[in-house]
């Protein structure tokens, strides 16, 4: 039996999908999944909100999996959609890069679009919807100013030179109909959310240009913690989006061999247990199996904290104060858990109860010296 | 549909290909038209100048084996973009 069958037939099906290489045994499980699953009319709208459409699609059609043709044209069309709006952020990549490079301003390209040219097969699998460049703060003025000349619409940059702003942004001018947000973040970045980046940097040619992005094992560092950032603040609404665990899982199994998961395993403990949670719903590849060896799904998957700050204490009127209280201060889902704290599934519980209302109560404290309760 | 009729494109439609298919896209209306080979071919004709008449001359002397069917598939075709909302007349 397979032991994702406990999971929501949508999710289960997304995450399964959620790597940019399929693979026999993923395929195997693919058409063994469709087999039972009825939820087409809610498929799309789903595989959307997580940044899966084009990628489901890619795996369905290479499974040649018989689906209602109502929703093979609404993955069709947002296909098409992404794959329209990547050429164009890809248009605006090549624009920047070629300004920068004239400039002598070297830029390292983050995140996204770097990575849906790096991992995927075709690069509109991975929808992008901004462009993350991190270049030297001492560059900023000349960086926006290349930009505004070149009919951006770019942010000021602020009037004292500290602290170093977290991101500047720049609005391209339209290309068929659609602009790119750039956004400029800084080595000297004081949330260290940067460190690491810089060393090693490797190449990427797009249309002929070289592109610079970070090395493999810094990039899913940063992954890693871009995911947990996220998936701190992330709802049922505003769910942790499958297409960075795509990412994540793509990332790593395109450089299985190069990396040294021994040396891996001593040093970021953290970003291997969430890979294994990752792989507890999408098989690896052969030749790191043993990731998920022995790995059932946790348990919670897709369920999220329902206090602060997934709610502001504004609403806490409407929930009352009670029950948003044991909202906030009660242990998140086990799937939660292990994917905020990197821990393994003995360690989720202890984590729970203890680590994360700390840590809640921490930033409690922390926002209210900042701020008014009502902004919260 | 008269043969005087101009159809053109509304503004920021766009045409993608997939697999022998092809959808029309707006950049931020959310409306996706799909369609096939010969969609693309009158829709890239239709472009606010020429009549039907002038797009059923074209496609006539380009595939001359088919003229029997051609005006009504041009007909039926831009008939079909116009009430999906991708074509207007001018």
């Amino acid at each position: 039996m397979d032991s994702t069958e406990r999971i929501e037939p949508t999710y289960r099906l997304l995450a399964l999908c959620a790597r940019a290489e399929g693979h026999p045994i993923f395929y195997e499980r693919l058409t063994s999944q469709l087999q039972r699953f009825n939820a087409w009319d809610e498929l799309p709208a789903q595989a959307e909100l997580h940044g899966m459409a084009p990628l489901l699609r890619h795996h369905l059609r290479r499974a040649n999996a018989a689906i209602p043709k109502e929703t093979a044209q609404i993955l069709d069309g947002l296909y098409a959609r992404h794959r329209a709006a990547n050429r164009v952020h890809a248009q605006t990549l090549l624009q920047v890069n070629a300004l920068f490079a004239q400039a002598g301003i070297q830029m390292l390209l983050l995140k996204g679009l770097g990575l849906a040219y790096q991992c995927y097969p075709d690069p509109a699998l991975r929808p992008v919807s901004d462009m993350d460049l991190l270049i030297r703060w001492q560059d900023s003025r000349p960086a926006l100013d290349l930009l505004a000349s070149a009919n951006f619409r770019v942010d000021a940059l602020p009037s004292a030179p500290k602290p170093v702003p977290a991101e500047l942004t720049a609005d391209s001018p339209l290309k068929a109909g659609l602009s790119t947000r750039v956004e400029l973040h800084f080595h000297e970045d004081a949330s260290r959310e940067f460190d690491g980046l810089d060393a090693a940097p490797q190449s990427l040619t797009i249309e002929g240009q070289t592109i610079y992005v970070p090395d493999v094992l810094p990039t899913m560092r940063y992954l890693s913690r871009h995911l947990r950032r996220h998936l701190f603040a992330a709802a049922e609404d505003k769910p942790l989006q499958l297409k960075w665990i795509a990412d994540l899982i793509s990332l790593a199994e395109q450089h299985a061999d190069k990396i040294n998961w021994e040396s891996l395993r001593r040093s970021d403990s953290v970003l291997l247990n969430q890979l294994e949670t990752f792989y507890s719903l999408t098989p690896p590849l052969v030749k790191i199996k043993w990731i998920s060896a022995s790995n059932p799904p946790p348990n919670g998957i897709n369920q999220y904290p329902c206090g602060w700050p997934q709610r502001t204490f504004a609403q806490r009127k409407q929930i009352g104060w009670l029950k948003f209280l044991r909202c906030t201060f009660s242990a998140p889902s086990e799937w939660w858990l292990r994917l905020y704290y990197g821990v393994g599934k003995r360690r989720a519980s202890f984590y729970g109860a203890i680590v994360y209302p700390l840590q809640i109560a921490a930033r409690i404290i922390f926002t209210f010296s900042k701020k008014r309760p009502e902004d919260l | 549909m008269k043969g005087s009729a101009i159809p053109a494109p509304i503004a920021g439609f766009q045409l993608e290909a997939l697999d022998g298919e092809i959808v029309l896209l707006h950049p931020t209306r959310n409306l996706v038209v799909h369609g096939n080979s010969t969609c693309a071919l009158i829709w890239q004709l239709c472009d606010g100048i020429r009549s039907v008449d002038e797009i059923v001359e074209i496609l006539t002397a380009a595939y001359p084996e088919a003229s029997a069917e051609i005006r009504s598939d041009v007909t039926t075709t831009i008939q079909t973009m116009l009430e999906q909302g991708v074509l207007q007349t001018m």
